[in-house]
């Protein structure tokens, strides 16, 4: 190996060089650290203002990130609304301006009074709007009664409650402002259309959507009063000519028409946005209609006082009549009354009555009557079956809200043979789909046979009782009550009847009474119950499946084949 | 910041907005397109009113010479229905439920005692004129007695329109002067009833 010597200034020489590069490369280093803070500065200009811009964009994140969640949480109902809307501004609605001679509703016009105590004639309502799609639909105040006491003077107290309807096709939103109303709990009834309307408690408003044309029932605070029954109905089809020589038109506006008399082959139109004070009567008539959207107004006239019932629809001694779409209002007693008549039809009818003796729709000795889709509130029996001379058969209650503010929703009796007729009979009578949104008196469904009549083949099928609150007042407290009977005040006949084949089919009551009772009772062993089949009975989420379970009380020596599954 | 934020901040921005809009339109109100909007309007009232398809003229029953001999004569019939026997027919009152019903199934036979004979130029058959009742057709014959027993026809039988627009009444005086103490109307068909109606027969006599 071959070592080169170095000289001393070759030595000299190396180590100024190596002072040289380290010079070089501190400055080197130097150069680069200055291009670093160079390249940080530049890095910072692009962060936007440094520190505080990272901080800024923190907070900006936040805040976007809590209104993106927020936003996501609305963003469904949103998009449901959306799709709501976009049926609604396809939607078609028709809007009846209410008469303009109607007095608004005055705070003494609301109190709850006696009828010989103030002015019970129909009003305008001014405490509650009602919009439709936002335009606002004419709100009527009309008397109802909310005791459960039977009055011999033929006086009870009542109450008033807004009332509106309309025409739609599609779907609308419905805003119902109650100014009097502090909102806490909104209720819409029927419950089985599960609307969980947006309640506005610093306006005073609930709004929902419907899309199926019926009757809706808004209730405020867990309370009746004041409910607000919304009519919504299907667009009328086929409105008849004025010109037509076999129709009565009535056009919009309020009417003094004391009587109206049918005779064959007439049709009476009661155009909505009309209120006839009067009563429509057809005697011994045949093919005879009343329609229209129009109310029938009996509220000029004085409570019968069981004197003179001045009955707003009635049809004695008639064949193949027919009611479409109109509204009954404080009748002078009962509400509609068809008496020995073959043949009827009834679509799309609401009712309310207030005064005594004030039954929604009384069939008696009828035949081949078909009653659908309609609404009835009563201070008296709501669906009633009677026979007061003929039989009565082949008889249909469908798809029919019921609210009962006295006595029975769903009665056959107690009149079964007030003629006294050979061989009475009532025999193939059914209620389907019935939803009774109250009953606070007297049992839901009943049969009484306070005479000698064979009632036989009566089914009751998909009945929902929202409020089962029997006994109320002077009330009895049995949900179901079938009973072969003799009353002092209802009997005609000194024998007594029988009842055969009874069939319930779905039967449930969402709330009510701690405690629900029942009973079937005959009178004895030859005029008997015989043959009562009940299925699906729920009461209060609970599946009946035994007649000690459902609280019914059964007399075994005069009842037969009783059967609850 | 870098450029990976402010794209974040971007997006999240613009995913809110559109969200945003998306939530205000369907917080909006819903509206719909006034070309399916129908509003039936009330014409200008300041009260009810009377409409004139259900007016009608005022009738005024005629004036028939004489004495209405039937008021407080014995009225009786080969049955009524309900609570309208008989009686109701001669009392002098057609509203209210003051009229005879006859029976449901047959004829109607009302028979009335003058008490005394009388000689009789008219007669006036009436139904309650209120318009609840609505128009009928009865198929009415008249035959008089002077001894309760043996009757011979008057007028034949013959529809009858009855019409509350005017009056609900029908006046008989096709028939010559008869002198007789026992008055028989037979109805035979009502259009309006299962049983003949008669709120009252007034018989007319000058003596």
């Amino acid at each position: 190996m071959q070592h080169k010597k170095i000289g001393r200034s070759e030595q000299k020489n190396q180590v100024k060089s190596l002072r040289q590069k380290q010079e070089e490369e501190n400055i080197m280093v130097k150069e680069n650290k200055n291009a670093d803070v160079t390249s940080e500065k530049k890095s910072n200009r692009q962060r936007i203002g440094g520190r505080a811009g990272f901080v800024v964009g923190c907070v900006l994140i936040y805040f976007l990130a809590v209104g993106i969640i927020y936003s996501a949480v609305k963003l469904p109902k949103a998009i449901s609304a959306m799709s709501a809307k976009s049926a609604i501004s396809k939607t078609k609605v028709v809007l009846y301006d209410g008469p303009k001679s109607l007095q608004d509703a005055t705070d003494e016009d609301l109190a709850n009074v006696k009828e010989n105590e103030r002015d019970i004639t129909l009003k305008h309502c001014v405490d509650t709007v009602v919009k439709v799609n936002g335009e606002e639909s004419y709100v009527y105040d009309t008397n109802v009664n909310n005791t459960h006491t039977w009055r011999t003077d033929y006086y009870p107290t009542m109450e008033r409650t807004p009332i509106t309807y309309f025409d739609f096709d599609g779907t609308v939103e419905i805003s119902v402002q109650v100014k009097n109303i502090d909102i806490k709990a909104v209720t819409i009834r029927p419950l089985s259309y599960g609307i969980k309307p947006d309640i506005d408690v610093k306006n005073h408003t609930v709004t929902f959507r419907i899309n199926k044309p019926d009757t809706y029932t808004v209730e405020f605070n867990k309370n009746v009063k004041r409910a607000v029954h919304i009519f919504a109905n299907e667009i009328e089809e086929n409105v008849p000519s004025r010109d037509d020589k076999n129709v009565l038109y009535i056009g919009p506006g309020e009417w003094n028409i004391e009587n109206i008399v049918l005779q064959d082959g007439k049709t009476l139109y009661i155009a909505g946005g009309a209120v006839v004070h009067g009563i429509v009567n057809a005697n011994f008539a045949s093919n005879v209609k009343v329609r229209g959207r129009g109310i029938i107004d009996g509220s000029q006239i004085r409570g019968w006082r069981g004197r003179t019932a001045r009955i707003p629809l009635k049809f004695d001694n008639c064949t193949n009549f027919s009611v479409e779409g109109v509204t009954v209002l404080n009748a002078n007693a009962w509400g509609f009354q068809a008496f020995n008549t073959i043949g009827g039809k009834i679509d799309n009818l609401k009712m309310i009555t207030s005064r005594p003796n004030g039954d929604g729709i009384s069939l008696q000795s009828c035949k081949s009557i078909k009653m659908e889709n309609s609404f009835i509130r009563t201070w008296d029996d709501s669906l009633v079956v009677k026979n007061y001379d003929a039989n009565s058969t082949t008889l249909r209650f469908k798809n029919i809200q019921i609210w009962t503010d006295l006595a029975q929703s769903m009665e056959i009796g107690y009149e079964t043979n007030k003629g006294k007729k050979e061989n009475s009979i009532i025999d193939d009578v059914s209620f389907e789909n019935i939803t009774v949104l109250h009953n606070f008196h007297k049992p839901v469904l009943s049969i009484h046979n306070a005479d000698d009549t064979a009632v036989s083949n009566i089914s009751y099928k998909n009945i929902v009782v929202e409020d089962a609150s029997m006994g109320q007042g002077d009330g009895t407290p049995q949900l179901i009550d079938l009973k072969v009977l003799q009353n002092s005040t209802w009997s005609s006949t000194m024998e007594r009847g029988t009842i055969k084949n009874v069939t319930i089919d779905g039967f449930k009551v969402l709330y009510g009474n701690k405690v629900i009772l029942s009973a079937i009772e005959g009178y004895d062993e030859e005029h008997n119950i015989d043959g009562v089949t009940i299925k699906g009975l729920n009461i209060k989420g609970k599946d009946i499946k035994s007649f000690e379970e459902g609280g019914f009380t059964i007399d075994t020596l005069s009842t037969a084949n009783l059967e609850i599954e | 910041m870098n450029k990976k934020g402010i794209i974040v901040i971007a997006a999240m921005a613009a995913l809110l907005a559109v969200m945003g809009i998306l939530v205000g339109i369907g917080s909006s109100p819903a509206k719909m397109a006034k070309k399916n909007l129908t509003v039936v309007t009330a014409p200008d009232q300041d009260e009810a009113m009377e409409n004139e398809q259900f007016t009608v003229a005022e009738y005024i029953s005629p004036k028939i010479n004489g004495k209405n001999v039937a008021i407080g004569s014995r009225a009786s019939a080969n049955g009524y229905t309900d609570v309208y026997p008989a009686t109701n027919a001669v009392d002098g009152r057609r509203e209210s439920i003051s009229y005879w019903e006859g029976p449901v199934d047959g004829e109607s036979i009302l028979t009335v005692n003058l008490k005394k004979a009388y000689s009789i130029h008219t007669m006036r058959v009436a139904l309650n004129p209120d318009s609840i009742w609505g128009p009928r057709t009865q198929t009415m014959e008249v035959s008089v007695s002077e001894d309760g027993k043996k009757f011979t026809e008057l007028i034949p039988s013959k529809d009858y329109e009855f019409d509350p627009n005017t009056g609900n009444e029908v006046v008989l005086k096709d028939f010559k002067e008869v002198k007789a103490q026992y008055v028989r109307l037979t109805i035979t068909k009502n259009t309006g009833a299962k049983g003949g109606q008669v709120a009252e027969f007034e018989i007319y006599s000058n003596d």
